[in-house]
């Protein structure tokens, strides 16, 4: 046996504790509080952001999720999970494809950094004098797309419109809140990108302003994203793991093109044939 | 319309109705019979004459190390290798192994724990990285020894290398072994953070693992569950969401 450690400082949690029959999470009972009355997207936003959010917050988060279900298995983070998944097992793949998006530049992530441009906006807004006018709304976005190159949430590849943006503009009016601070906000926004860059709002400034309306931070808004968007993954990797296929274990060499170093000798296969 | 006619139906979309490449592109390892790594014949040039260090500095740097920096590398990357059960990395993979996970997912967890202390500890070294690309003035104070220990361990380090012919700028400027190990990869030839975190994983995850493999798995009632402590705190206001 070795010797007893120093005792150590506990670490604190809000999270939970496991009793004696009963569960705690974020201060509810799970048995009386919970089961029975929280929705899994309740429960999602629960975990990510520390609160219950009311019925009506679910049920838009549960139109959200479902209108951000793209699962075409083509697409770069879900080939990922077809990918990983090729080899017989499913939760890896999960496991792979949200190492993969947090903090990347496509896929759920993305909301919260559409929600820190659309508060960066409004935080320069604010600083305007009052009434201001949509000319000067112009001006500050040619500002900021001069200065980084792209407005994040703005931009859709290879269509002219996110077709997931009009599903959550519809739950967006369904449940009366297009009156939003930030929805407001991202439609101005979008008619000033859309008219002078010719760039429509994507599905991740669309998200960050449904977030933000719902009281949450950035950080929150790309976490509830991703959560939520688990049913994509899990489709493709039970899919992907069912289907193992050895074409995606390996390709056939034919479909690489190599374009490194041409073939040479090492420096030490020249030494020897010098000698 | 017919279960198989239905599968037939053309599909349009974008992915179906724009241009895309029809073959991956591959710029380090090319395929086929006789695979070659940055233009090195694998079996019959690298596997005759180079040790394994040096081929993986080749695949992240594009060129072979000279025989010093591959005896730097080695000794370097043995430094780096101790991932003790108490650094999170080794503690997560021992506890995918008492839940039974199997080795891949043994494995896995250890490689994405060493992943994210690799990311960390290279992100907290960035001033570092500057430091030596261009080593002008003193280290800055937060890279420097923090304790006797500290300073033994690069002590050893310094006469490690001094004995295979190596001495490094940074190991005068009184660094913490972090900091001076960092150093002995840089001038290996990986300079930028991916090629640092890689080298960092690849030293250290045979002890990750090796420690994993050694636990018993399922062994639930040997684990220290309250080790460290945690003390649950019902938040102050519980938002009901009403």
């Amino acid at each position: 046996m070795g010797h007893e450690p120093q005792p150590l400082e506990a670490l604190s949690t809000k999270v939970g504790h496991a009793g004696w029959g009963h569960n705690q999470h974020f201060g509810f009972d799970v048995g009386s509080q919970l089961a029975g009355h929280e929705s899994l997207s309740g429960l999602l936003a629960l975990a990510v952001c520390g609160r219950r959010f009311s019925a009506e917050d679910q049920r838009l988060l549960d139109d959200v999720a479902a209108a951000m279900t793209v699962t075409d298995p083509r697409i770069w983070p879900l080939k990922l999970t077809r990918l990983v998944s090729s080899y017989g097992r499913c939760l890896s793949a999960v496991a792979a494809v949200n190492l993969c998006i947090e903090r990347a530049a496509v896929g759920h992530w993305t909301s919260g950094d559409a929600a820190a441009m659309l508060l960066e906006i409004d935080r320069r807004l604010r600083a305007l004098p009052k009434g201001h006018d949509q000319g000067q709304l112009e001006v500050l976005l040619a500002r900021m797309v001069a200065k980084q190159g792209r407005l994040m949430g703005f931009g859709v590849p290879f269509r002219d419109e996110d077709e997931r943006v009009v599903l959550v503009a519809a739950a967006v009016e369904r449940y009366g809140r297009h009156e939003g601070r930030y929805w407001r906000l991202l439609e101005r926004v979008s008619a000033v990108m859309q008219r002078v860059c010719g760039v429509p709002p994507n599905i991740g400034a669309a998200v960050g302003a449904v977030c933000l309306d719902m009281g949450m931070t950035p950080a929150q808004a790309s976490r509830i994203s991703v959560a939520l968007g688990q049913n994509v993954y899990l489709a493709n990797a039970i899919e992907g793991a069912g289907q193992a296929p050895a074409v995606l274990q390996r390709l056939p060499d034919d479909c690489v093109d190599y374009q490194g170093k041409p073939l040479r000798r090492s420096p030490r296969t020249q030494d020897k044939s010098r000698r | 319309m017919s279960e198989t006619a239905e599968h037939l139906v053309q599909q349009q979309g974008p992915v179906d109705d724009n241009a895309w490449p029809s073959q991956l592109v591959a710029r380090v390892v090319s395929p086929g019979e006789h695979p070659k790594i940055v233009g090195y014949d694998v079996e019959s040039d690298l596997a005759r004459h180079y040790r394994f260090v040096e081929v993986l500095l080749a695949t992240i740097t594009g060129e072979l190390p000279s025989r010093l920096a591959t005896k730097l590398l080695d000794a370097t990357m043995i430094y780096l290798s101790p991932a003790t059960v108490a650094e999170a990395p080794s503690h997560a993979a021992c506890l995918a192994q008492i839940c039974g996970a199997g080795a891949s997912g043994v494995l896995s967890t250890g490689a994405i724990g060493l992943a994210e202390e690799a990311r960390h500890t290279i992100e907290e070294h960035d001033a570092c990285l500057s430091w030596l690309a261009s080593p002008k003035d003193c280290l800055p104070e937060r890279y420097l020894a923090a304790s006797p220990q500290d300073r033994h361990a690069v002590d050893r380090y310094r006469e490690t290398l001094a004995k295979i012919g190596v001495a490094l700028p940074i190991l005068e400027q009184d660094p913490s072994r972090t900091a001076a190990l960092i150093g002995g990869l840089f001038a290996c030839g990986a300079r930028r953070p991916e090629q640092l975190q890689l080298l960092w994983m690849m030293a250290r995850l045979g002890a990750v693992a090796g420690e994993a493999f050694c636990t018993q798995p399922l062994s639930f009632r040997a684990y220290p569950m309250r080790l460290p402590p945690y003390r649950y705190e019902v938040p102050a206001e519980v938002n009901d969401g009403s």
